[in-house]
């Protein structure tokens, strides 16, 4: 190999085996209740608006504030090259319930909309900081395992909101309160992780070398270097482009279904937390498969598969026909997401890793999601859209953007199954000739 | 860069016309009905007087949100009308509460985007769960625009990378 002569060692295999489940089973929580803690809102947003008193339009703009937070993310984010991957994950986890306890006591709309916007800070955090730690603690071949686990969690953690609401935890005395009092539940995991987690071998090995000094661990624009920029900007346009599209069909699908298509309130609850259930087979199956055959031809075959069964479920007007389609639309929609959590990671060095994540997923994922769905309900407004249906316009979009995706993944994303971080980490010291 | 600029201008002359506003009555009779299932915190008094809404939903103003547990608006018809001087559509629309109740009716939207009353059921005008038309549906040529969109796109983003991979090997 070539490289500095290595008198220092970032391959040691310090963390056991027995560590590294532990390690799953906290990351996964985490994950979970940060897709509970995601979802929640907008699932009591009409309890919210009745309970405090508001408007449809009052309720647009809270939607759209607290969706900035999850941009804000990003400087909170890329603090994980500096001050370490298990102090930022305590710091979020820690932030994400403590706004949670503040919104539960919101005493009207402007409290609610500061606290989930600061909740929505620490939970985008979290997201690039969990599949940090995943990618450099799990082994090469059982990478894509655990990122697998890990993001299903996020789904999971939203389907719960969904089985809460339909036990009736709204018509508890505390009502909306009670679904962030649930979200408290994550304190407990602050606990076990600081006397339990480590932080992960391959940063305290980087940190300890004295040849890393040379290196930035703080500049948020190191990403962007000439030997990293094309692997951020492939898979900035790759990320943005997918999530616009999930996004766009997660936020849609239910208005879809219950206004064009005629299904109830409750059908419609069912059916998505049943295929909800079933696509997130999608997540450990991606996981799996890109172990075995690598990365981008199993996010490029997701991906043709989102593009057929996600542009084909907003064509349906049969409930029937519906729920098998949506399962294997989300199954292939949201199941990507473990395939560009290791996009996003794996091709960069330790010492600009979790910067690289916070670009990806907070400067260019996030964005499309809150892109996406503003695109689609402009063009498909009952009202006033060009389009004037929800399912066409985004079915159109699907066929617009996805075609980008698979491109640009096919053309420019780097294969990192068999990528050696501890190889990345020694090229990036040599090139600093320290 | 001038390349990609000049892609952006041509992708943004292809989005534009796209952009064009139409004013459906068939929303206007969905935005009404989505806001009476607000109950206490809706405004249907936007799209309709209280008597109207009253006859949908009774007692909205005290209700929680969600009393409405299905809400269906199917294509509207022009007809003339003896009190305005321009026709009014007539709008069928269906609506479920959550104790099962259905509400079948035609709504009479006037020139002005507001409903000016209700009318019975009109078999003349089916909703699209009985098989009548949707409101609307994209055509051909708005598949093709999307089909285009996307090569359009994948030109931008192949320019975008050429640009970066280019600056890298000259900054490396």
């Amino acid at each position: 190999m070539d490289g500095p002569s290595p008198s220092w060692t970032l391959t040691s295999e310090l963390h056991t085996e027995s560590y590294r489940r532990r390690l799953l089973v906290l990351l996964s929580s985490a994950t979970f209740f940060e897709g509970y803690d995601s979802f929640v809102l907008s699932f009591v947003l009409a309890l919210v608006l009745g309970d405090l008193g508001g408007t449809e339009a009052q309720a647009g703009w809270i939607r759209a504030v607290t969706g900035l937070g999850a941009v804000v993310a990003f400087v909170l984010s890329a603090q994980a090259d500096r001050i370490g991957r298990k102090r930022l994950l305590l710091i979020t986890i820690t932030g994400y319930t403590v706004a949670g306890a503040l919104t539960a006591l919101s005493p009207g709309l402007l409290w609610l909309t500061v606290a989930q916007f600061t909740a929505q800070v620490f939970l985008g955090a979290e997201w690039a900081v969990a599949i940090t730690i995943v990618v450099e603690e799990f082994p090469r071949e059982a990478r894509g395992k655990a990122l697998g686990i890990v993001t299903s969690m996020q789904t999971l953690g939203g389907i719960l909101v969904g089985i809460l609401a339909f036990v009736g935890l709204q018509s508890t005395p505390l009502g909306w309160r009670a679904f962030f009092v649930v979200g408290l539940i994550p304190l407990v995991l602050i606990a076990i992780g600081r006397r339990s987690m480590l932080e992960t071998e391959r940063y305290e090995a980087v940190r300890a070398d004295p040849a890393s000094e040379a290196l930035n661990h703080a500049n948020l624009r190191e990403p962007w270097r000439p030997e990293y920029r094309s692997s951020v900007l492939a898979v900035g346009l790759v990320t943005f482009t997918r999530f616009a599209v999930v996004a766009s069909a997660s936020f849609w699908w239910a208005y879809f279904a219950q206004q064009e298509v005629g299904m109830s309130v409750s059908l419609s609850g069912l059916y998505l937390a049943a295929a909800g259930l079933v696509g997130a087979g999608g997540f450990v199956v991606a996981g799996r498969l890109m172990d075995r055959f690598g990365r981008k031809p199993v996010f490029i075959g997701y991906m043709v598969g989102t593009l057929v069964f996600g542009t084909w479920l907003f064509q349906i007007h049969d409930p029937g026909l519906m729920l098998p389609v949506l399962c294997i639309a989300i199954f292939f929609g949201l199941g990507s997401v473990a395939i560009t959590s290791a996009f996003s990671t794996e091709p960069f060095p330790t010492y600009v890793r979790s910067r690289a994540a916070a670009w990806c997923r907070n400067a260019f994922e996030v964005p499309g999601g809150i892109l996406g769905p503003l695109v689609v309900g402009l063009l498909g407004d009952h009202v006033s859209g060009p389009i004037g249906s929800i399912g066409d316009a985004m079915s159109l979009t699907i066929v617009a953007l996805l075609p980008v995706t698979i491109f640009v993944a096919w053309r420019y994303v780097p294969e990192t199954r068999d990528a050696d971080l501890t190889h990345l980490d020694e090229l990036a010291i040599a090139e600093t000739g320290a | 860069m001038r390349r990609v600029a000049a892609l952006g201008l041509v992708a943004l002359a292809v989005m534009l016309p796209a952009c064009a506003n139409t004013e459906r009555p068939e929303g206007v009779v969905e935005r009404w009905l989505t806001s009476l299932n607000q109950g206490k915190a809706g405004e249907p008094g936007r799209y309709a007087p209280d008597d109207i809404s009253e006859q949908v939903l009774p007692n909205w103003r005290t209700l929680d949100p969600g009393q409405l547990d299905l809400i269906e608006v199917g294509r509207g018809e022009q007809h003339d009308s003896t009190l305005f001087d321009t026709p009014i559509v007539l709008v069928p629309f269906r609506v479920v509460d959550v104790d099962d109740v259905t509400v079948v009716g035609t709504a009479l939207v006037s020139p002005g985007g507001r409903i000016a009353d209700l009318d019975e059921s009109d078999p003349q005008l089916p909703l699209p769960s009985t098989g009548g038309p949707r409101i609307e549906s994209a055509t051909a040529t708005l598949w093709l625009v999307a089909i285009g969109v996307a090569g359009l796109l994948i030109l931008v983003s192949a320019g975008l990378m050429a640009l970066v991979q280019r600056r890298s090997v000259s900054t490396s």
